[in-house]
């Protein structure tokens, strides 16, 4: 199955730099936008998923959406939000819910963060345990830069 | 005696009425909070890429956490991680950090569970830690157990039957909702993220909100010691021992006059005003009062008499006396008046307020009174509005298409006010979002008007979302697209101002009662019954 996974990324990867070939575009598009400081929080592979992190930004003129993630660690990989539910936090009821996401918008010039309560990359289904200190690939899938692969560090917090 | 169990450090004072308020408001049966979308909708960024609410506080570590008065820790009694019946009680002489969430949670519960396993590492005295799951059908004791076996064996995880564990969320103010949306991982659980600190003695001492950090959690325990009352010694004191029965509602009427407080009538008050709809002829003016430190002032003990002076001193004074009414049982109270004022203009009121020991303090607020205000006076007609009903082909299976209440009564959204009108009926029309709610007085109203429904099977009631919403998958979500809440032409034709708001219309299509803000059970009742001659 990650083979599978792995040979259509290849795919598309390949794709996307042949239209960034025949693009006249001074820059490939890949060069907009930039994943950092990407980490998991360490996890049993016996939780039924993990959250990974990371902070995009988009250098580029025109906009850019997070539309999806994969990774070798997980069988599963999903973008989520974390939302407060209700009134602000310090007079509502505290309420956290999560709903997975399609698409996130990055603006030209602006970044986002996938963080705790936030945005986040959600892995299912643990190949293995992932112990602090190990890294996993994650690669995050653009609507205009395509697939762009980190490798994230595992962290207690 | 003093009367030490009310006071806190000064930088935690400014909301603590608000903090208690929220626990109160989040306190009753499933207050809806329920905006989760079904297949993903795509999400607009804003700044750091989601919508943020307003931080109370810049600096975390000052933003407020404390619960005052201090009242016993609710009932906690369930099954722990190896099977054993556990009660926190038990727990007496260490402080607990309690909090809800479930085990196939990937980001939040990890998240405070890190945090917290920091903060327990760091922390100045021993602290335990119970993390009860609100999702009994996937966590029993074992899946808790390896769970947690992760962050530290120390852990104590509970599970119990469904309704046990409903039981317990509801006494500790905690809400929760499965969500179906789709994901690989299973359905999710949308739950009241925030932790609860009980000190040595059993009491319910700090709120902290999801994504405090360590330091925050740290610091709370910290000043746990640094902030003794009595009890926290081997002789218990009398909040530190309550009788089985007692209840967080009875403790804040409770404190009689300490010896050592200020001399009679010298307490500064300090009155809120929350109604802002006010005209010529009838109105009912709603007031809560603190004290400087914050501490509420209205308890049903307390009477309160106003009086009311136009700019004008050809205009004679308005002298009544208020009356008490709970905004949230137990721990919020507001004082009423039914007041005419026979002309527009600058008014001043003068809320003196006393007690069977005296009187206890005064203070002036001024305010304006309009010609007409937005929403229809008593004795217009009721502006007729197409409202959302089961009907509707959007409403959905649950009406979660109609409302985000995430326990819907079917009842309310049976028919529309233009059908009630053109049909005669008597009708209560409230407006309030269950969910996106900006002021916490909906959440007691959302209870209590179901229960008022039933203990009136002829009145029609109506329930209206105020805010502009889409429907997302069947879900409605807010509609942030001017950057705030705005609200929607249903709510514009009544010209509501805040919610909640609700309106009690007679059989004559007019409006018999309107109530801004804050309304107490009793005054709804009452107002049903004058609105539909009678019954119940």
């Amino acid at each position: 199955m990650h083979t599978l996974r792995l040979t259509r990324l290849t795919l598309v990867v390949a794709s996307v730099a042949l239209l960034a070939a025949c693009s006249s575009a001074a820059a490939p598009p890949s060069a907009a936008v930039s994943v950092t400081d990407a980490w998991a929080r360490s996890s049993s592979a016996m939780a039924s998923a993990a959250a990974a992190y990371a902070t995009i930004a988009n250098a580029g003129p025109t906009a850019d959406a997070l539309v999806g993630a994969s990774s070798p660690a997980a069988a599963t990989v999903e973008v989520h939000e974390t939302v407060a539910m209700g009134s602000p936090a310090a007079s509502g009821s505290g309420m956290m819910g999560m709903r997975p996401v399609a698409r996130v918008e990055i603006p030209a010039g602006g970044s986002l963060q996938l963080k705790p309560g936030s945005y986040h990359v959600m892995l299912i289904g643990l190949a293995h345990d992932l112990a602090v200190g190990d890294t996993i690939d994650l690669t995050l899938t653009f609507e205009k830069a395509g697939q762009i692969t980190v490798k994230a560090q595992v962290r207690a917090s | 005696m003093t009367s030490p169990s009310r006071r806190s450090s000064p930088n935690r004072l400014p909301v603590i009425a608000s903090v208690v308020f929220a626990i109160a408001a989040a306190g009753g049966i499933g207050v809806g909070l329920l905006g989760v979308a079904l297949g993903g909708p795509p999400a607009t960024p804003a700044g750091d890429g989601r919508i943020a609410w307003p931080a109370a506080t810049p600096d975390p570590l000052k933003r407020p956490t404390a619960i005052v008065p201090v009242v016993p820790a609710p009932a906690l009694a369930l099954t722990d991680q190896d099977g054993r019946p556990f009660d926190l009680a038990s727990m007496r002489g260490t402080p607990a950090l309690v909090f809800f969430g479930y085990t196939h949670c990937p980001d939040v519960c990890p998240t405070t569970l890190a945090d917290v396993r920091d903060a327990v590492k760091r922390s100045p005295v021993p602290v335990r830690v119970v993390f009860v799951t609100i999702d009994p059908v996937r966590d029993d004791a074992a899946a808790l157990k390896q769970y947690l076996s992760f962050y530290d064996a120390g852990f104590t995880g509970l599970t119990g039957t469904a309704a046990e564990i409903r039981r317990a969320a509801d006494a500790w103010g905690v809400q929760y909702a499965r969500i179906d949306n789709g994901s690989a991982n299973g359905y999710a659980m949308a739950h009241t993220a925030d932790a609860f600190l009980v000190d040595a003695a059993g009491r319910l001492r700090d709120r902290i909100w999801f994504g405090a950090g360590p330091d925050v959690f740290v610091d709370r325990i910290a000043s746990l010691v640094a902030r003794p009352l009595p009890g926290d010694t081997a002789s218990s004191g009398p909040v530190a021992s309550p009788p089985a029965s007692a209840t967080p509602a009875a403790t804040p009427a409770a404190p009689a006059p300490p010896s050592g407080s200020p001399a009679a009538g010298s307490t500064t008050v300090l009155p809120t005003l929350t109604t802002t709809v006010i005209r010529v002829g009838a109105n009912r003016l709603v007031m809560t009062v603190s004290d400087p430190n914050n501490r509420e002032l209205a308890f049903p003990d307390v009477t309160a008499h106003f009086t009311f002076r136009d700019a004008d001193p050809a205009v004679p004074p308005i002298a009544v006396d208020g009356y008490f009414i709970w905004v949230s049982v137990g721990n919020k109270g507001a004082f009423v008046v039914d007041v005419s004022f026979p002309v527009p203009g600058a008014w001043t009121g003068t809320i003196a307020l006393q007690k069977a020991t005296g009187p206890i303090g005064a203070a002036d607020f001024p305010f304006s009174v309009v010609d007409r205000g937005s929403t229809p006076a008593i004795g217009d007609p009721a502006p007729s509005i197409h409202t959302p009903t089961a009907a509707d082909p959007n409403a959905g299976e649950n009406l979660y298409g109609i409302t985000t209440d995430v326990f819907p009564d079917p009842r309310f959204y049976q028919f529309s006010v233009d059908q009630l009108l053109a049909a005669h009926r008597p009708f209560v029309l409230t407006f309030y979002s269950p969910a996106y709610c900006p002021t916490t007085a909906c959440g007691p109203l959302l209870k209590n008007m179901k229960a008022i429904a039933n203990e009136f099977p002829d009145v029609a009631f109506v329930h209206v979302e105020p805010h502009m919403m889409t429907n997302y998958g069947g879900r409605l979500m807010p509609d942030y697209s001017t950057g705030q809440l705005e609200f929607n032409d249903l709510a514009k034709a009544y010209g509501i101002p805040v919610e909640p708001f609700v309106f009690v219309v007679d059989a004559q299509g007019r409006i018999a009662a309107s109530f801004e803000l804050i309304v107490g059970s009793d005054e709804i009742r009452a107002a049903i019954r004058a609105a539909t001659g009678g019954g119940a």
